[in-house]
Order: structure tokens, then C-alpha cells, then sequence
């Protein structure tokens, strides 16, 4: 039967590209400022807010999106307390972010599959779930473009980027504000033990073809579309989780890149060894 | 008027004594050279200059104001030591790079006008790097690196630029190539230059003024 006369595999496809557009865009951005962490300490944080929202009763989603976001503010608090040592930040919020989740977790009925959150159930996105995904990350995207050129002269050079009149204090907050929502979306859907790959492999293979800041950002929306939509049509028919899924084509599609890159480079040397000759 | 006056500034770390009553005088479009060895006070002399470190004693003016009331900043273009190694693993283009200075005069869309392209363009040209405006920085050698970074500086028409040793990872030739281009511009566009150096033969060749901090006495060239 075509996998499109499924809704939920409608609904799978439309969220899995939303979120194929937004995710790889901040993880660019955060694989340049060297901070790849927060991906993770977030995306582990959440599964407290999801488990929060299961146990009381409220939209998941929206859990783990707040969870994201005070897991944000307590990342900045002790980093201000501990400037010389901003990764204990993180991860002293992912240990009690995690712990969190484990003891509320532990009072979850059992019917409840909070596990699902945690490699992420794309087929189980609702209606509810599909309007709340598609209109914050159409939000996201607006404002990730409106800041981006003052992200890439952050990104660049912070120092410049205040002389240039940027408000770098308010553009990395904004920015680490989206980082918290994406994580809180993609939790559900991709899963938040796997979203933070997401975040990293497009920027990592875009990076490979050695472009421009804006050219590699392109690149990295497109290496995450393919991502989903090979993933997605993989899960589907072979029936594996499709989160998992498209991270793995995402890994695979990564070393394939850097073999061809290499051996490209192997060529061209050899050429130009024998033009030298 | 001179440009940039330094009256009898010395400086200390602590009990480490690292600048002693240095004086000099810099007009419009003349180029200063900073000599001196490692830990001489070089860039110290330059991050007073550009008030980030307060003088023990002395004076500095620029255009005849004293640094504590001086607010023009967006006149002085500022190349430090690290700027390539900060920029080197970035994924830009030379375009990009030079570009990325005009931020502050972009509007709300941000998005260059054919004038700000124009003015890319002919400061790359400046200073010879017109046709690898969509190479990848990372790729160019540390001599082309510095030419980029010096148009970065140049398309904001600053009337002052301070170059913290530019010729630190370069080779010889790279190096007088950067000077020369140094003193091109300062003569012909009626930038001040200041720069810092290890290299004898760059600063007495290519500059109107060197202050050798290790001798502690500037002397006039006349090239």
C-alpha cells in the first residue's frame, strides 16, 4: 500500500520536514560556537518536562519544551557563578535533568510509553501534536532568519560583532531560547536521546563541501531532508523506529561523504604529481 | 594636528615594569612601526592605544582628545595577533569575510546593496585579492589570510588601523609583500597605520616612523 495514504504517515512527513528544516539550522550554528554539549544536556533535560507532562496530565510536548527552557536559564546561572569552568553548567543541569526524569518516570502508568519519547515515535504525532510542531517551528524559522547574519558575526568574531553594534548578550540568548524550544519539539517525534545527532550530522556533512557560512547553512537543511525523508520511507518498510532510523542514514550518508571527499583529494594530488613531473 | 599623540605613557604589571615615559607622535597617513622583542610591551602599547589597558602614567590623544572622553571608535580598525587562527576553521568566503564589517550600516533585512557589494569588490582589489572573492578563507595561505583581514578592516574607510604583528606567521616575502601594501595604503588613502613587529628590515623599509621599544627611542625614516 503507498505510504502516503497513511494520515499518520501524512502527518510524520509533514512534521519530519519542519522539523529537517529548523534542527540542522541551529545545530550549524552551535557545532561553530563549540558548544555541541548543550544539544545534549537539553535534549536529556526534556524527557524530565515530558515526564512531568504524562504524570500530571498535560501535553508532553509542552513539557519538555519548559523543561528545555528553565534547563537554559540554569545552564546561564551557574556558568555566571563558574566562568572558568562553563561545561560544569551543563552538565551538572543534564545530571539533574536526567535524575529527574528518572524518578518521575518510575510513577508513569505504564500505558503511558514515556519510553517512546525517548527514541522518539513520529508514526504517534496526533493532530494536536502535528498544529503545535508545525507553527513553533515556523516561529522558530522566522526568527532564526531575522538574527542569523547577527549570529554568523557572533559566530565569527564576538568581539567584531559588538563593535558592529550586534547585542550579542540578547543574540546568544534568543538563540540558546531556540536551541531549548527545537529540543522540546523534536523530543517526541525524533526522540530525545537522538535529536542532538540531528543536530550535529547535517552541519557535519555540509562542512565537508567547504563553502560559505550561508552556502553550508543551505547545505546542512538539505543533508537533514534527505535525512528524514530517506528515513521516514526506511522505517516505514522495513518497520523500524523512525527516529533511529534517520540518524543512522544521517551517520551512513556522513562517512560516505568523507570517502568521496577523500578520495577526491587522493585524485587531485595525484594529478597534480603528474602535471608537476 | 596629530593623529595619535603618546605623552610620557609608562606601564607595569604588577611589579613588572613594561613600558617607561614612551612618547610619540603619529600624523594623518603616516605609518608607525612598533619594534621590539617578545614581551617588550608591544601590544601593550597598542591596547593602551586602544583604551583597554590604563596607563600607569602619560598621556593619550587621539584627534587631540584625551582616550577617557574619546568616543569615535568606529575611526580605528583593530587587527589583533589571533585574528586568523580565530577565523581559519570557520566555513566563509572571502566575500562574506570582508563583508561582515558593513553589519553596522546593513538595515532591518540585512542584506548588502550593489554600492556595499561595489565597495567589497574594490577593497579586495586594494589589496590584491579581487579574484578569490568565493574562496573559502581557510584555504588561503597566512599572507592572503592577512590581505583579507586588512580588506575587512579597509571597507569601513577607517582613518586609523592598528595591526598587532601581522607578519608573526609569515614568511619573508609574504611579509614585505604586507608591509609594502601597508605603506600603499597609509600614502595613498591617508590612513594612519600603526603596526607591531619583530622584523627590523619591514619596519625600517616600509614605515615613516619607527619606535623601537627595546632601545627605548623612536627615530623618523626617510624611505
Amino acid at each position: 500500500m503507498n505510504i502516503f495514504s497513511y494520515e499518520f504517515m501524512q502527518r510524520a512527513f509533514i512534521v519530519g520536514i519542519a522539523l529537517a528544516i529548523i534542527i540542522p539550522l541551529i545545530g550549524l550554528v552551535m557545532v561553530l560556537k563549540k558548544s555541541s554539549m548543550i544539544g545534549d544536556t537539553l535534549a536529556h533535560t526534556s524527557l524530565a518536562g515530558v515526564a512531568a507532562g504524562l504524570l500530571i496530565g498535560f501535553n508532553p510536548i509542552v513539557g519538555a519544551i519548559v523543561a528545555c527552557v528553565i534547563a537554559v536559564f540554569a545552564i546561564e546561572a551557574i556558568q555566571k557563578k563558574l566562568p572558568k569552568n562553563r561545561d560544569l553548567g551543563m552538565a551538572v543541569v543534564l545530571t539533574i535533568g536526567i535524575s529527574v526524569a528518572g524518578l518521575l518516570s518510575a510513577h508513569i502508568p505504564s500505558g503511558m510509553n514515556f519510553n517512546s519519547f525517548l527514541f522518539g515515535s513520529i508514526s504517534l504525532v496526533g493532530q494536536n501534536d502535528l498544529f503545535i510542531i508545525v507553527s513553533i517551528a515556523a516561529v522558530i524559522l522566522l526568527v532564526f532568519l531575522a538574527i542569523v547574519k547577527d549570529l554568523y558575526l557572533i559566530t565569527l568574531d564576538e568581539r567584531l560583532a559588538k563593535l558592529s553594534g550586534v547585542k550579542v548578550s540578547l543574540i546568544n540568548f534568543i538563540f540558546t531560547l531556540l536551541t531549548a524550544i527545537t529540543v522540546g519539539i523534536a523530543a517526541k517525534t525524533v526522540g530525545a536521546l537522538i535529536v542532538s545527532s540531528l543536530m550535529i550530522l547535517p552541519a557535519a556533512c555540509a562542512m565537508q563541501f567547504e563553502k560559505g557560512f550561508f552556502s553550508t547553512l543551505l547545505l546542512s537543511v538539505g543533508f537533514g531532508f534527505i535525512y528524514t525523508v530517506a528515513g521516514l520511507f526506511v522505517a516505514f518498510y522495513a518497520n523500524q523506529r523512525a527516529g533511529a532510523t534517520i540518524v543512522l542514514i544521517g551517520a551512513i550518508i556522513f562517512v560516505i561523504v568523507v570517502i568521496i571527499k577523500w578520495l577526491i583529494n587522493k585524485v587531485r594530488i595525484r594529478k597534480l604529481g603528474k602535471s608537476n613531473e | 594636528m596629530s593623529v595619535i599623540n603618546i605623552e610620557n605613557v609608562s606601564f607595569s604589571y604588577e611589579t613588572h615594569h613594561v613600558l617607561h615615559n614612551v612618547s610619540i607622535n603619529v600624523d594623518r597617513g603616516e605609518f608607525l612601526a612598533i619594534l621590539g622583542s617578545n614581551g617588550a610591551g608591544k601590544t601593550t602599547l597598542l591596547k593602551i592605544i586602544l583604551d583597554e589597558l590604563k596607563p600607569t602614567s602619560g598621556l593619550v590623544r587621539i584627534f587631540g582628545e584625551e582616550l577617557k572622553k574619546f568616543k569615535n571608535w568606529t575611526k580605528i580598525s583593530y587587527l589583533s595577533q589571533s585574528a586568523t587562527a580565530h577565523v581559519a576553521g570557520f566555513p566563509t568566503t572571502v566575500f562574506e569575510l570582508v563583508a561582515s564589517n558593513l553589519h553596522a550600516e546593513l538595515g532591518l533585512i540585512k542584506i548588502l546593496n550593489k554600492n556595499q557589494k561595489q565597495r567589497v569588490s574594490e577593497v579586495l582589489e586594494l589589496v590584491g585579492m579581487a579574484s578569490y572573492k568565493q574562496r573559502l578563507f581557510a584555504k588561503l595561505s597566512g599572507g592572503q589570510m592577512q590581505k583579507v583581514l586588512l580588506a575587512r578592516c579597509l571597507i569601513n574607510n577607517p582613518e586609523i588601523i592598528i595591526l598587532d604583528e601581522p607578519t608573526s606567521a609569515l614568511d619573508e616575502k609574504s611579509a614585505y609583500d604586507l608591509f609594502a601594501l601597508l605603506k600603499r595604503i597609509s600614502h595613498e588613502k591617508g590612513t594612519t597605520i600603526i603596526a607591531s613587529t619583530h622584523s627590523q628590515v619591514c619596519s625600517r623599509g616600509y614605515c615613516d616612523q619607527v619606535l623601537d621599544l627595546d632601545k627605548h627611542h623612536h627615530e623618523e625614516v626617510h624611505v
